[in-house]
This record gives C-alpha cells, structure tokens and sequence, in this order.
C-alpha cells in the first residue's frame, strides 16, 4: 500500500464492494509512529527497501511517496482518501502489520 | 571407514524439536546481515553522490532539505536515505532538531582519502560482486572462471 497511489486506493475499494461487507486486509511492513523509534536493525533494513523500491515506486505513479515506514498515520491517510470509512490496525508481528479496511 | 560413518549415522537420530532460542538468534543474525546488504547500495550511493563529503564539509547537524540542496539530490530520498543511514548506525539522528550529522570518526572510514580507516571503496568492489552474479551462478556450475578474455 505505501507504494502506491490515491488512484490505487480507490481501484481497491471497487474489488472490495463487490461483496457485501467487503474487507481489505492491508500487510505492510512494521513501522513505528516516529523515525526515532525506527532506528534498529528492522528499521534499517526497511528503510533501505524503502529508499530503492517504495518510494520510487509510488513516484512513478505519481503517488505520495509515503515510505516503507510511513506508520498507522501514513497508511491510515492514504486508505482514508481511498474512500475507506473503517481503519484499524487488525494485528501484527515484528516485520509486519496487517490493517482492516472497510466501505 | 565406511563401517564407522554407518554406525555414526546409526546412533545419531535426527534433531526433530525445535530450539525457538537458536531459531531467533540467527534469526536476529539474518535480518542483520539483510539490513547490511540492502544498506550496501545506499552507502554506495552516499559515496558515488558526495552525500558523505557534503556532511563532512558542512561539519555541523543538517536537515535533509540542506543536503538535498547541498548535493543536486531530491529530498525525497534524501530524507530516506538519511533514516536507513541513522538506523545503521553510520550518522546520528536528533530527533528535536530533526537533523543528521556524521561523526567526524565516521568521516574518516567514508570521505577522508588520506585516513588508513578509509574504505568507502569496498563498497564499489561489493556493488561488483553482485552485478557479476549470472557469472559466477555459471561458473559454480561449469567449473570454469568468469573472465570472457582469451588467453
């Protein structure tokens, strides 16, 4: 998801009304709300990602660029935009969360 | 010899539990060792774009706007550059002024030529071992060397 675009965000919710109480699970990798938070060795190596395939990525499709490490605000903006009403954080492990979107 | 490895194969069952201790011991070395190869490329970059120096030559803490001016470069991935480099260990963050400084010890390793600690090229001999990868997954294979050259 921080990869791609607004435009992406929306194309997401189309599949996910064609059923009733359609969810969209979202996994994307572990990040901490403040960069400073971020400053270890998962951090490190998702920055790194970051730097060489989320952020050019989302710049090809002229998306915001969020990061790898954008956090729940990041995330959480971009799906909003997509006309998603219902965000949460639905679990999540040391490289990884998962986030619950619904219409 | 044969007998012996029989009966060595014999008596030592296979391990079948897990140790989850040693599991994320190495796991915690892996994810290390990734961060480290990813990060490669970056530091790579800082080198070959003058990041390193424009921070050496700047001598005080800068925001990524600073370097991105200082450097010709996007602040966009500037300011991703710089968080990996922080979490790394290579710069310093602040996070109340929300700047960058590399250390002057770390400057040595990765600007100053004339220091016996430089080493900044090791990473263009790195960033060559991984472009000649299709060379050597043949040659493990052919048992031939990887020079195209004729002799």
């Amino acid at each position: 998801m921080n990869q791609n675009s607004w435009k992406h965000s929306r194309l997401v919710k189309v599949h996910a009304l064609k059923k009733p109480d359609g969810v969209v699970m979202i996994v994307e990798p572990f990040a901490n709300d403040k960069l400073e938070d971020n400053l270890n060795p998962i951090g490190r190596l998702n920055y790194a990602a970051s730097t060489l395939v989320c952020v050019p990525a989302s710049l090809s499709q002229n998306g915001p660029a969020l990061g790898a490490q954008a956090g729940e605000p990041g995330i959480s903006k971009v799906v909003k935009a997509g006309g998603f009403k219902h965000f949460r954080r639905a679990t999540q492990t040391p490289f990884n969360i998962v986030y619950e979107a619904k219409a | 010899m044969v007998l012996e490895n029989l009966v060595y194969a014999e008596s030592s069952s296979p391990q079948t539990t897990i140790d989850n201790e040693k599991l994320q011991q190495f796991m915690g070395k892996v994810l290390s060792d990734f961060g480290g190869a990813a990060s490669a490329v970056l530091v790579y970059i800082g080198d070959k774009l003058g990041l390193y120096k424009a921070m050496s030559d700047f001598g005080k803490p800068m925001t990524s706007k600073e370097l991105a001016d200082r450097t010709g470069t996007s602040e966009r991935y500037i300011r991703e550059w710089l968080a990996n480099q922080a979490a790394g260990g290579y710069l310093v963050y602040d996070s109340n002024s929300q700047k960058y400084i590399l250390p002057i010890e770390h400057a040595q390793a990765l600007v100053n030529e004339n220091s016996p600690a430089y080493v900044a090229g090791g990473f263009q001999v790195v960033m060559s071992l991984f472009r000649d990868e299709p060379k050597f997954l043949e040659a493990f294979k052919t048992g031939k060397g990887t020079c195209t050259q004729k002799t």
